[in-house]
């Protein structure tokens, strides 16, 4: 098999890199470190978040992977946020394939800060079976789905339906997010399959310094992630299912970048034993005001 | 530009301005009585308004104008309004938001920096 990583791979990031500079207006972010696991709070209205992600997954029985995506969040309104993501990845020593693409919503149905704050999550998903991003873990996900060549797995086409309920908290600095979901696969018979993701972090400042810092302790936020399958429908719980657990940190940076690290670590013989992520991304804010001006206020 | 022009010009951001005025006092009268109390821990704090401003320009300028001056999006923070208001009052609004007309929730912004903005905002 030809080894073709750079190819495709290295002009998927160069086409994002012209694409994030080409946008000059840059918003400071202040994201959560969590690459899995959602919070219930939305993007800007009007903000634009153009996202890079990267998992290298070691495989048994197979070939490790660079899986990537990219994201493009959107604040619609401050209750809506909308998100569209292209998935891609590397199976050393065989290929790189485009994987398909997604299409998320996030709603927040309460206009106030409650106890615990719940979000409605709602995804459709167009990938095939190559893809390894491994962005959620559901039903029986286990390592050995993932130890085919891209040839074979490429074929089958899921359309999957994915819904979330996003609970998340902020306390005292910290934040807690749970995350139950439940996926459909819309091209099979496939049983609805479950899963989770469970967050937690913090930053390592909580007051702002006076001036502007690269380095500054606010601008680190800690935290981990735990996430794994949960059976289908017909088999709830815990068998042939696999689990992660991550250390996660991000750097919010004062031109607008944040990065994000976080190595998962596989809690038993069903899961990668690593997966290692790490992400860059940029938010841009007054999206609508640049359009119409672009427009001449015709919009 | 015509003498018309600028009457009309004048009357806009005048009716703009009071309709700013209007949400700033709609928006105040929503908070909750339990929270129009809580006291600002940070108001002694010398460095405070300093860091409240640095945040402003981050997270606020965009809809706010970068001197709180306001925009077409957003009302004026320099307002007498905000300036009498209980600093409570505005950490209530500041973690809520304005959903329903625009404004984020900005609970995830840590409390003391959300007192520093409030800080910022009443040193005018």
């Amino acid at each position: 098999m030809a080894y073709r990583f750079t190819s495709g791979a290295q002009s998927y990031r160069t086409v994002l890199v012209l694409l994030t500079a080409s946008l000059p207006f840059p918003a400071l972010a202040q994201e959560s470190p969590y690459i899995v696991t959602y919070d219930h709070h939305l993007e800007e209205p009007g903000n634009l978040e153009i996202e890079y992600f990267s998992t290298f997954g070691t495989q048994r029985l197979g070939n490790d992977f660079h899986a990537f995506w990219s994201e493009f969040e959107y604040g619609a309104t401050a209750w809506w946020t909308t998100e569209f993501y292209l998935d891609g990845q590397t199976t050393f020593k065989d290929s790189t394939i485009f994987t398909g693409f997604r299409w998320e919503n996030r709603i927040r149905p309460l206009r106030t800060e409650h106890f615990i704050n719940p979000v409605f999550y709602v995804e459709y998903e167009n990938v095939n079976e190559a893809d390894k991003i491994v962005k959620e873990v559901e039903g029986h996900d286990v390592e050995s789905n993932s130890g085919e060549t891209n040839a074979a797995l490429r074929g089958e086409r899921d359309h999957e339906l994915e819904l979330k309920l996003i609970l998340s908290k902020d306390v005292k600095g910290w934040n807690v997010a749970f995350n139950p979901l439940a996926v459909k696969n819309l091209a099979s018979g496939d049983p609805w399959e479950f899963g989770y993701a469970l967050g937690l972090s913090r930053p390592l400042a909580l007051e702002a310094s006076p001036s502007l810092c690269w380095l500054c302790r606010e601008n680190f936020i800690l935290g981990a992630e735990l996430y794994g399958g949960l059976g289908d429908a017909h088999s709830f719980g815990l068998r042939e299912t696999s689990h992660y657990l991550a250390p996660a940190v991000a750097w919010n940076l004062p031109s607008g970048w944040t990065v994000r690290v976080a190595p998962g670590f596989g809690l038993n013989e069903n899961s990668h034993r690593i997966l290692l992520r790490w992400g860059v991304s940029k938010e841009f804010s007054g999206i609508p005001e640049r359009f119409r001006k672009l427009f001449g206020g015709r919009l | 530009m015509k003498f018309g022009h600028l009457v009309a010009l004048g009357l806009a951001l005048l009716a703009a301005h009071s309709s700013y005025a209007q949400d700033i006092a709609a928006a105040l009268a929503r908070v909750p009585p339990k929270a129009r109390t809580k006291p600002n821990p940070l108001e002694a704090k010398p460095s405070a308004s300093q860091a409240g401003k640095k945040l402003f320009e981050q997270h606020c300028a965009e809809c706010h104008g970068s001197s709180a001056e306001g925009s077409r999006h957003a009302p004026a923070l320099r307002d007498p309004q905000v300036r009498e208001a209980a600093p409570g009052e505005l950490f209530w609004i500041l973690t809520n938001g304005a959903i329903g007309r625009g404004m984020p929730a900005w609970s995830k912004l840590p409390e003391p920096q959300r007192w520093q903005i409030i800080t910022y905002l009443q040193s005018f």
